[in-house]
Order: C-alpha cells, then structure tokens, then sequence
C-alpha cells in the first residue's frame, strides 16, 4: 500500500515551462491534482497537453529544456537523480500512452510484459509476477488470462492493447494515472469500453487521473476538473460543469460550440446544418503571436492582447481564465453563420 | 519567405535562409572544414616551395632529430621529413580527385539515367551497383596493381570504380524524389524540357549530398592509398608519399619512431578531417531536407 | 512457402554476380603485357624454352579456352599449380587460411568487444561529454590506418614490454601457443573494425532509445540500461551480425595489411607475395577466393534479412 503525505496533492506542477531552443512549447502551466481527483487537459494538437504529460512523469524527450516544478509524493522530478525518478515511475506516477501498438515491444509476450510492471519496484519470483500478470489481465477484462497472457501484441485487437497497456499502469499501485488520448487511436465503439474500464480502474485502486484529449465529450463525461490549454499555455480551468455551461475564455466557447453542429433556420427554407469553426488555424510551434496565444482567431482581441493574459479568478477560485476580455456569462458563443 | 508551392524542392529553403550559420553551430563541420582548408593550403605550398627536396638523398644528414635546420628531422636518407610530409599532401589530394572524379563522373549520370528512365534499365543499373559494391576496394587495387603494375593513379581509378554505386545510389534517390515534386511535376506541365528541369532542380539539390559523399569518398582514398603505399603497391620508391614513409620508417620503429609518427599523424588527420567534414555536412543537410 | 521465390531469385543473382566476377577478375589479369613463362624463365631464356613453358603452362590457348579451364577448374575444386613453384596452389593456400581465419575471427571478437559496450554507452549518454569523448575516440579509430595502429601496438607490447612477439609465426604445428602470435594483429584488425561497428551500434541504439516501447518501459519505472538490455537487446544484436556479415570484405582487406605489419604467412601474404613475383594464378585464385566469400555471405546476409528483422535499418558505409 502506498503511503503519501498526509495531505497535499498527489501531483503538483509549478509554472512548468518547455523549451525546444529558443521557442517554448509549454508555458507557465500550474495545477494540483488531489488524491484521487480526476482532471481533464483539453488541448489540440500542438497545445502542448502530452508535454506536460512527458513532464509529469519525467519522460520529456531529449533536447528539451524544462523550467519550473514537477512534485510528485513531495519530490520535485526535476531536481532529483534518475535512479529516485525511476523509483517514482510506476508507483506513483504512471502513464497510458495513445498508440499501444507502438508502446508495446512488439517481440515480447503480453503476459511477460505486464509481469515486468509488476516486478519492478517489488522483488517477486517469475510465477509469482507471472501469476499477478494473469490476474490484471482479468481485472481489465481478458476473458481468458493465461491463455491470452502468452499473446503478442500484433495478434491482440487495438481495445485489447490498450487494456494491456492499463494493466501495466495499474501494476505499481500508482497515485496517478496520466492517460494520453488514451482511445484516440481505437474504434469508437471501442472507445466507451476502454474508457469506462479506466475510470473503474482508477477508482478501485483510488488513483488521481489525468485524462488528455482533445475531445471535450470524452473528457466531460469523466472528470470533475477540466484544464483548457492553448499554445502552450492555460486558458482556462475549472469545475466541468461550471466550464462547460459558462465557459469564460473565447477559445473554450469556440471548442465547445464547434463540437455540436447548429441548425439555422432559414426562413422557411427547409433547415440546414452548419458546421461553426474557429477562423484561422493551429499555428506551428514557435508561429504562436506574442502575448495571448489565441490573439490571432479571436474576434475580442484588442491591443491589450500582445501581453500575456494572466490566469485569473473568475467565478470564484475553482475556475479561472487567462484573458482580458473573457466571455460574459450567458453571451451566445455561436460564431455567426 | 515568398509563397512557395506545395513540394517545393527545398533548396530555395536552403538557399534562403543561408547555410552559415548552422555551419557555425556544428563542431565537425567547423573542424573538418578547418584541417581540410590547412591541408589544402600545404597542398598548394607545397606545390610551389618545400624547404628541402623531398628526393634528395644526403646520407651525411641521416636519422638527425629535429633541429632548426630540419623541423621535424630527417630520414635514414637524409631526406627532410618535413618536405617529404608536405609533398605527400599533394599525393593525398591527387588521390582523392582521381577517386571522386571517376566516382561521381560515371556514377552521377548513371544514377540520373536510372532516375529519368526508371523501370527495368534502373533496377539493373542498380543491381549492377550492388555487386560491385561488395566487392572490396582494396582488393580490386591489388588485382589491378598485380596486372597492370603498381601505380596511384591505377589504384585510385579502382577505388573510384567501387564508389561509383554509392553516388549512383544517391544520385538516383534524390533524383527521384525532386522529380515527383509537385513544383516540377507543374514545370513539366507547361513544357518544360527535360534537360532543364535536371539542370534547374535535380542538379541543385543533389549537389549538396553529392559534396557530403565526395567528402567522405576523400577519407576513403587517402586511407585507402596509404595502405597501398605501405605495402608497396603504390607510386615508385622514391616519390614522397605517406604510406611509403611509415613503409621505410618501420624498420627503424625502434630508435626513431618519429619517422613513423609523423606520417601516421598525418594520414591520421587528413582521414579525419574529410570525415569530420562529410558527416558535418551531412547533418545540416538531412533534416532540412525530411523537413 | 512464399520466400521460395525471392530467395531463388537471390540465388540466381548470386550464380551471375560469381560469373561476372570471375570474368571481370581473368580479364583484368590476362590483360596484361608480357609472358608469365617470360617471366619465370628470365630474361636470358631463349624464345623455344619460353613457348614451350608457355605451352605447358596452357598459356597459348585461346583466352576463352584458359578462362573456362581455369572457372571450370575451380568449380571442381582443383586451384591449378603455382606458375612459379609449380606446386598446387591449394598446398600454399590451405595453411594460409590456417592463419588468416582464426585472424578474422579474432578481430570480429575483439571489435565486437569495443563496439557493443561503447556504442550502447555513447548513444545512452549523447547529451554528456562522455558521449561525444566515445564518438570522437570511434572516428579517431576509422581515421587510424589499420597499419599505423598495428605498429603503435608493436612497439607498445613487443619492442618497449616484451609482453608479446612483434612479428613472424611458427605455425600450428608448433601448439596452441602459436595463437600469442596472433594477438597483436587480431587487436589491430579488431579496433579498426571496432570503430567501424561502434556507430552503427550507436545509431542503432540511439533508435530504440527514441522508440514507443522503449519509452513505456522507462515509464514502468525501469531504469535507462535495464530498459535498454531487455527490450533493445535482440533489435541491436541482430542487424549488429547482419552488419558484421558485410564487412568480411573490409576485415579480409585488413588482414592483408595486418598480415603484413606483424609478418604471418596468412592469405594476405600469399597474396602480396604472388602479386610481386608476378605468380598470376595464384593471383587469380585468391583474389576469386576472396570475392567468393564476400559474394556468399552478403547473399546468406540478404536472405536472412527476410526471416530475422524486417525493418532493419541503417547505411552502409
């Protein structure tokens, strides 16, 4: 059983910035995870969402310079040996990444897979490993354990790698669980399946979840907490409720009316569906404007735009916004037609 | 940057944006372009001036340390060390002119052919390269020296015979890849003729790879050639090269092992400088190139 | 049973890659001015005892006629007699190869002791000093001629230390003990090939050090080497023999040299001797020899690649 300190966040990241070189790929992102919270990062591709990921766990890529703090079971990531972190891997802080195909070594059986989680940071015999291995295989619902555990992953569908790939990160007894777009790479109708199995999972073991997407109603329906992240950097965060009835930053209202199609009356004419979408497009990294990141497709911007928004208050302290002119409660955030 | 169409061939990239300051920032390419350029200018030097001549005997003057007289000594000739280095720089870049002359004046156009008629001519082409690539340079040089007699130039075509798949290889891929562009694929479209688009687009954009595999073609003959030499299969006894003079110092490796030391060094650095400088180069090519 | 069909097609690329070979190989050493029975019998011989050496020797037949003879001959297995000495050739060549095999096989060890432990540690550390120490130490190693680093070691271990004899060999016959003769050279042989081997180890690392399955294992909690030893382990071992397979043709060149540098009568010697006393079809024959084995093995090389790993990557040379 894995202690923590008493109380505090699981996780705490502190102004964490990513530099590639000169250009930032993150941007003074902060957030406390709670035990067992469960927070969502929405953010498209480029927003710097896996990044943060990488950083939480430990695994940024080489070539890139990180500024700011990771603590995770109070140790700060950044500051400590390799050997500590690799500790920390697994029993504290584990990941689901998106493409399970790739994320498994494809010339080692499933079972000896999962039996390596488990015997990493507990000393076990083969059988003994190999035994708990068959176990989780079944608490991520493989019908038949120890016939599949002998599977390699290429002869295992895309849902069932994906639920292997979760039986590794609930090896260690983890605090958190980071899943990355975790079924962005299955079917939709195996989508519901495996996330329905995570959030099972993370509640039985009591882990704090991270869940990364860039599909609102995936996250929605998951978690309590929702970060919106944009250009690197937060746009807005808060309760999923409050977020997504009154979403404050322009960015967030954008996301969520483009993620519903508006029917139009037109006039007696029969009705037509129309696809809302965010003028512009995702700039590449390095291209984001100085100052807002979302300046350059947001209809509000003014001049008071070329400086960083900072992430402030809105309604109360649980939701906050990075924007000097966010959305006012109650405004219609359809983009006209 | 102008608008550039989809596909563009990336060498406006390069061009625009100027290949110095990324030379700047890669070490090998700073130093291999350094030893090259300081071998070249004693190439040159000592094409016109030597302090002594290399060939010429004085046995009164035999196996001296260095003094002020002789830089670096002299040999159990009395030849001056120094002069003899300094001619074989000449040898060196003789050697690798001959080698990526052949090499790139053959493989360059078959690789072209390969490219712009496709289809079975090219798999053959291909192919041939292939079998002539496993076959060791070296080797081929000591066959033909056996036939023909030991000469540079001999051995050196035959290490340029074996390069020639490797810039067919390259000269084809590349080829390849600008012509399936979508820039030139439209340049075709309005009539372009054939030997144009080669000239304006292929040429510019194999040039470069072609001056990374030259570079490295280099290293490949000063090794090779020195190996000749030291075995007795290069240019006559008394010409001043690099591997004949660790040949002749070898005997006396026990008492004066600066005759040995100084050509090894040499050598050593030559080889590495082109090394340093293909793969340099190399590197600030490729990933401009995939992105 | 589909890899029937691409292996016979590799086979039959391999039948007409020897043919052309041992065409290209006659032709280059038919092609050359002068009488070996001229040479043999010197100059003071008169024209009748010449062009009757010449014909013993099968000399005056058409080419075609001496090519097919001599092709026809090797397919039987029969190497033909030594123009200068008379005897056959596979008397001279069969202790040659005595020397010259357990001499390759040394130096594969050896660099294969250099290359695995430095590439793996070059590639893990790349972002520390000590990464590119390594690095530059490998290129250090392909810039040394392979003789230059057999004299330093000469010098180092015989003539200064007394440790190891500098040169000659006294045969097998004299015991095991005659492998000490071999020590030197196979180092020498072995770090050259060594430096070679090391970037392709480190490139090949550096590959599953970027990889997915690398990095889920790291997230598990193993540590960098762990990781590396149980999940990179086969995809660097494999291409690393696949790659060794190539290079026979570079390491078989070397011997020669090295062969030369510490005096061992292998087939590089063989070789340099008969190029020198003009002794052509001992030429022949071995320089055919040497091109066989390349040919074979980069053709058992190819068709492994089919059945080991197909997405093995990385440049030659």
């Amino acid at each position: 059983m894995n202690t923590a300190p008493a109380a505090g966040p699981v996780l705490a990241v502190r102004d964490l910035t990513i530099s590639s070189g000169p250009v930032e790929l993150v941007s003074g992102v902060s957030f406390d995870l709670a035990r067992g919270e469960r927070l969502g990062l929405i953010g498209e591709s480029g927003s710097g969402k896996t990044l943060t990921a990488l950083a939480a766990i430990g695994l940024l890529p080489a070539g890139l310079t990180a500024r700011g703090q990771v603590l995770v079971h109070g140790q700060d990531l950044f500051r400590i040996s390799e050997r500590v972190r690799s500790a920390l891997r697994g029993s504290r802080v584990a990941m689901v990444f998106q493409e399970p195909l790739s994320a498994l070594n494809p010339t080692m059986r499933v079972g000896k897979q999962i039996a390596e989680a488990c015997r990493v940071h507990r000393p076990a015999s083969a059988s003994a490993a190999r035994a708990r291995a068959i176990e989780l295989l079944e608490r991520v619902e493989f019908p038949d354990p120890a016939r599949q555990a002998r599977a390699y992953p290429h002869q295992l569908s895309g849902g069932q790698r994906q639920r292997v790939m979760l039986a590794m990160a609930i090896a260690g007894d983890p605090d958190v669980i980071l899943a990355d777009e975790p079924t962005t790479a299955l079917d939709v109708t195996v989508q519901q399946q495996v996330l329905a199995l995570l959030s099972r999972l993370a509640a039985e073991e009591g882990s704090a979840l991270v869940l990364i997407s860039h599909d609102l109603a995936v996250v929605s329906g998951m978690c309590e907490r929702i970060m919106v992240l944009y250009g690197g950097r937060v746009a807005e965060s808060g309760p999923t409720r409050q977020l997504l009835t009154a979403p404050r930053h322009p960015y967030t209202a954008a996301l969520l009316a483009t993620s519903a199609a508006v029917t139009l009356d037109g006039g007696g004419e029969t009705p037509r569906m129309v696809l809302p979408v965010i003028r512009g497009q995702v700039p590449a990294a390095g291209a984001f404007p100085a100052g807002c990141p979302f300046r350059n497709r947001c209809d509000r911007a003014t001049a008071d735009c070329e400086q960083v928004p900072p992430l402030a208050p809105a309604e109360g302290t649980a939701h906050r916004v990075a924007c000097f002119h966010p959305v006012e409660e109650g405004t219609d955030v359809r983009p006209a037609p | 940057m102008t608008a550039t169409m989809p596909g563009s061939p990336p060498a406006v990239a390069i061009r625009r944006d100027g290949i110095w300051p990324r030379v700047r920032r890669s070490p090998s390419t700073l130093a291999g372009g350094i030893i090259v350029a300081f071998f070249a200018l004693a190439a040159l030097a000592a094409a016109v001036w030597t302090p002594y001549d290399p060939l010429a005997i004085a046995p009164s003057a035999a196996l001296h340390g260095p003094s002020w007289a002789h830089l670096m000594g002299t040999d159990q000739y009395g030849r001056d060390v120094l002069s003899r280095l300094m001619a074989g720089t000449q040898v060196a870049f003789y050697v690798g002119v001959i080698a990526v002359a052949i090499a790139a004046g053959i493989g360059v156009p078959a690789g072209l052919l390969a490219a712009t008629r496709g289809g079975p001519l090219g798999e053959v082409v291909m192919r041939v390269g292939d079998v002539i690539y496993g076959f060791p340079a070296l080797l081929a040089a000591i066959t033909v020296s056996a036939a023909l007699g030991a000469s540079t130039t001999v051995s050196m075509i035959a290490i340029g015979v074996a390069y020639i798949p490797v810039f067919a290889r390259v000269t084809r891929a590349t080829a390849l890849t600008v012509l399936s562009s979508g820039y030139v694929l439209a340049a075709r479209a309005y009539g372009r003729r054939p030997l144009g688009i080669i000239r304006r687009h292929v040429l510019p954009n194999v040039a470069p790879i072609l001056i990374v595999q030259a570079s490295l073609l280099y290293a490949v003959a000063i090794l090779a050639e020195a190996g000749l030499e030291f075995l007795g299969l290069g240019a006559a006894p008394p010409a001043a090269t690099w591997g004949s003079m660790i040949s002749g110092g070898r005997d006396y490796l026990a008492s004066d092992p600066m005759l040995t030391f100084w050509p090894s060094l040499a050598i050593t650095l030559a080889v590495l400088g082109f090394s340093l400088l293909g793969d340099g180069l190399r590197e600030i090519l490729d990933p401009r190139l995939r992105r | 049973m589909r890899w029937l069909l691409p292996v016979t097609r590799r086979l039959g690329i391999l039948a007409a890659s020897l043919l052309a070979a041992s065409l290209l190989v006659f032709a280059i050493l038919a092609a050359l001015p002068g009488s070996p029975a001229q040479v043999i019998l010197g100059t003071q011989a008169t024209p009748q005892s010449v062009a009757q050496l010449t014909r013993q020797l099968g000399l005056n037949k058409p080419l075609p006629a001496q090519y097919l003879d001599w092709a026809g001959g090797l397919l039987a297995g029969h190497l033909g007699n030594s123009y200068i000495s008379s005897q056959p050739i596979s008397g001279e060549l069969g202790p040659a190869v005595a020397v010259t095999g357990p001499l390759i096989l040394g130096a594969i060890f050896v660099s294969v002791l250099i290359a695995f432990p430095l590439g793996m540690a070059s590639a893990i550390r790349s972002d520390k000093p000590s990464g590119t120490a390594i690095t530059a130490i490998g290129q250090l190693g392909i810039a040394i001629p392979t003789f230059v680093v057999g004299l330093l070691l000469t010098k180092a271990f015989a003539l200064m230390t007394h440790l190891l004899p500098a040169t000659g060999f006294p045969g097998w016959q004299a015991g095991p003990g005659a492998l000490r003769y071999l020590v030197l050279p196979a180092i020498a042989l072995g770090i050259a090939e060594g430096a070679i081997l090391l970037r392709f180890v480190r490139a090949t690392v550096a590959e599953v050090l970027r990889s997915d399955y690398y990095r889920t294992a790291r997230a598990k909690g193993l540590r960098p080497m762990r990781a590396l030893w149980r999940h990179g382990t086969r995809n660097i071992l494999i291409p690393l023999i696949t790659v060794l397979g190539l290079e026979i043709g570079g390491l078989i060149v070397g011997a020669i040299v090295v062969e030369n540098v510490f005096v061992l009568p292998g087939v590089g010697s063989l070789l340099l001797y008969s190029v020198s006393d003009r002794d052509l079809l001992v030429v022949q024959d071995i320089v055919m020899l040497v091109v066989a084995v390349v040919l074979v093995l980069n053709f058992l090389v190819d068709v492994s690649y089919r059945f080991l790993d197909p997405r093995v990557g990385g440049e030659r040379a």
